[in-house]
């Protein structure tokens, strides 16, 4: 049944996308009723009007779909892309096109579907919103502060301390705000403060000039010179020493340095971010630490809690690993049961989320099915099971029992080793062995 | 004063966000002018808005802005009269004379649209306000 052009034209009123055609003016031609409500423009006022005006694509300067298709012949399809609408909003939409001929085979325009997908984006957006910034993933209150400030901070050219215990993300942080800084697109620079040796750190940060020092053979570039135009990352600062802090200070306010051996002075035309894992105001009461520089890193301080602070993180964290080590490990594992997860929620991460990682990785390499079992995770992790199944026991002579057996298993039956874990002289664990009925064969 | 315009094959550019050149009208008094062009940087936004304080104009004359851009824009000082549509040098000797481009050079379904600032003999006029 062959369609009257009425009947068409309401059947493509019906249909959820936009859609409309162009003649080789590049003029409209159709719009139909879902292009009206996406764009916000009538087909009245879009009829005989350049595309590119009604539509307010991104691409319609550089890279209109339809010239391409006109121009090649070959339709463009699911290109994703932005317009904007009438109340000034980016919407998102993927577009598709098409040549269209008359009854000879004559090109006669083009026409092009687009799809809104503002509400798929939103809903993604929902999903992810409380879950990661950049690499950071966290949905703890105090971080997700963070991430709402961290776009501003990077905007400014301001030195930044960023501090918090060892593996709680310090350089990612960095790295964030490097990413959202008007330096993106130079170099990011990262140096350890604590891993050079404080002979050579010098050298390091500012470079040095052939002959400067025996083995000096060539002119090299220090860290400031690497990292110039971009931002250095001072890991580690509470470990410079006072000599070379006074350095540093004098880079940090003159925005001058001077390489090793040279006779005259480099602009130093970086932005520098700091981490420690010290309380650095208790050093620079020790004396440790200069005031003078400890006031110049810290005009923005950023403090990022520890991995036990933020327990709610942990499932998400190792989500995100599990699915980092199956692109790398080219594994297929789902995800981690719910024993082993309860296990990993009750560890105090003395090494934060570094730790975790660990913990994840581990099992990963162990694992060989498609989840994370428990047994793939440490031995200290599985000594918190048991200490928690202990304190659930009911009197206190059955925790005494239990922490016996414990022991007992975990040192192989060795009644001086487990004595020695337990606090206890060697003839006391057997009194109490005998006394609880403990039998080392059995355990 | 220096009107900037973004602009693509001689017409203002539908999206200011994605433009490529700017176009800047130097008039001096009366309705005279000559044309400058300049590059606009990709990336974010904010290295465009550098580029247009670098270039020191008075008016953005553009098409469709996204809010978000045009929030940017109004706060760094710019004044800006956006939904555009049309030949470059028609809609600067519009604006010239004083004309409203919301009404005589609206995007289609824009028409009075948009902020409303006219081009008065040489001062500059927005909604009553005059910039000093």
């Amino acid at each position: 049944m062959k369609l009257l052009p009425e009947q068409f034209k309401r059947l493509l009123d019906c249909i959820a996308d936009g859609m409309f055609s162009v003649d080789l003016s590049w003029r409209i031609t159709s719009f139909n009723r879902a292009a009206e409500e996406i764009t916000g423009i009538s087909k009245d006022d879009a009829l005989g009007h350049r595309c590119c005006e009604v539509f307010k694509a991104n691409i319609c300067e550089r890279d209109c779909a339809l010239k391409q298709t006109m121009a090649t012949n070959r339709p463009v399809i699911n290109k994703k892309i932005y317009i904007v609408n009438k109340r000034g909003e980016r919407i998102p939409v993927t577009i598709s096109t098409a040549i269209l001929y008359d009854a000879d085979g004559n090109v006669i325009g083009g026409v092009e579907t687009f799809r809104d997908l503002s509400q798929m984006e939103a809903l993604k957006k929902e999903l992810h919103r409380q879950y990661s910034f950049r690499d950071i993933i966290s949905r703890n209150p105090q971080m997700m502060e963070l991430f709402e400030i961290l776009p501003e901070i990077a905007q400014s050219d301001v030195t930044i301390l960023v501090s918090g215990e060892s593996g709680t993300g310090k350089e990612l942080v960095a790295r964030a705000i490097h990413d959202l800084s008007l330096r993106r697109n130079h170099p990011f620079i990262a140096v350890n403060c604590g891993a050079i040796p404080e002979t050579l750190m010098e050298s390091e940060l500012f470079g040095y000039r052939k002959g400067a020092f025996t083995g000096a053979q060539h002119h090299k570039p220090g860290r400031f010179k690497l990292a110039d135009k971009g931002t250095l990352f001072l890991d580690e600062i509470s470990e410079l020493s006072l000599t070379l802090q006074v350095k540093l200070l004098r880079a940090i306010e003159t925005k001058k340095y001077e390489p090793l051996g040279a006779v005259s002075q480099e602009t130093a035309d970086v932005r520098i971010v700091t981490a420690t894992n010290k309380n650095l105001e208790q050093l620079v009461n020790d004396g440790g630490f200069r005031e003078d520089l400890y006031y110049r890193v810290n005009v923005i301080s950023i403090e990022l809690p520890p991995l036990r602070d933020r327990l709610e993180d942990i499932p998400l964290l190792v989500d995100f690993f599990i699915q980092k080590f199956n692109s790398l490990q080219h594994k297929s594992i789902e995800g981690i049961s719910d024993d082993a997860l309860s296990l990993l929620m009750r560890y105090d991460y003395p090494g934060n989320v570094r730790e975790l990682q660990n913990f994840v990785e581990r099992a990963f390499v162990l694992c060989r099915g498609d989840t994370l079992e428990k047994k793939y995770f440490p031995e200290k992790l599985h000594a918190l099971d048991e200490k928690e199944e202990m304190l659930q026991e009911g009197s206190l002579s059955d925790v005494e029992a239990a922490a016996i057996k414990a022991a007992l298993r975990r040192h192989g039956g060795r009644k001086q080793d487990a004595a020695r874990e337990l606090g206890i002289h060697r003839t006391t664990l057997y009194r109490k062995m005998k006394f609880h009925g403990i039998d080392v064969e059995k355990e | 004063m220096r009107i900037g315009l973004p602009v693509w094959e001689k017409r203002i550019s539908p999206v200011f966000d994605s433009a490529s050149t700017m176009w800047i009208a130097c008039s001096g008094s009366g309705n005279d002018y000559h044309w400058e062009t300049h590059d606009l940087p990709e990336g974010p936004m904010i290295y465009r808005i550098q580029k247009l304080l670098q270039l020191n104009i008075d008016v953005l004359i553009c098409g469709a802005v996204s809010r978000c851009c045009l929030q940017l824009l109004n706060g760094y000082g710019f004044q800006v009269v956006n939904w555009v549509c049309g030949d470059a040098d028609e809609v600067v000797k519009a604006f010239l004379a004083g004309h409203s481009l919301q009404e005589t050079h609206a995007m289609p379904g824009m028409r009075n649209w948009g902020r409303g600032f006219r081009h008065r003999k040489g001062r500059c006029w927005q909604k009553g306000r005059r910039k000093q």
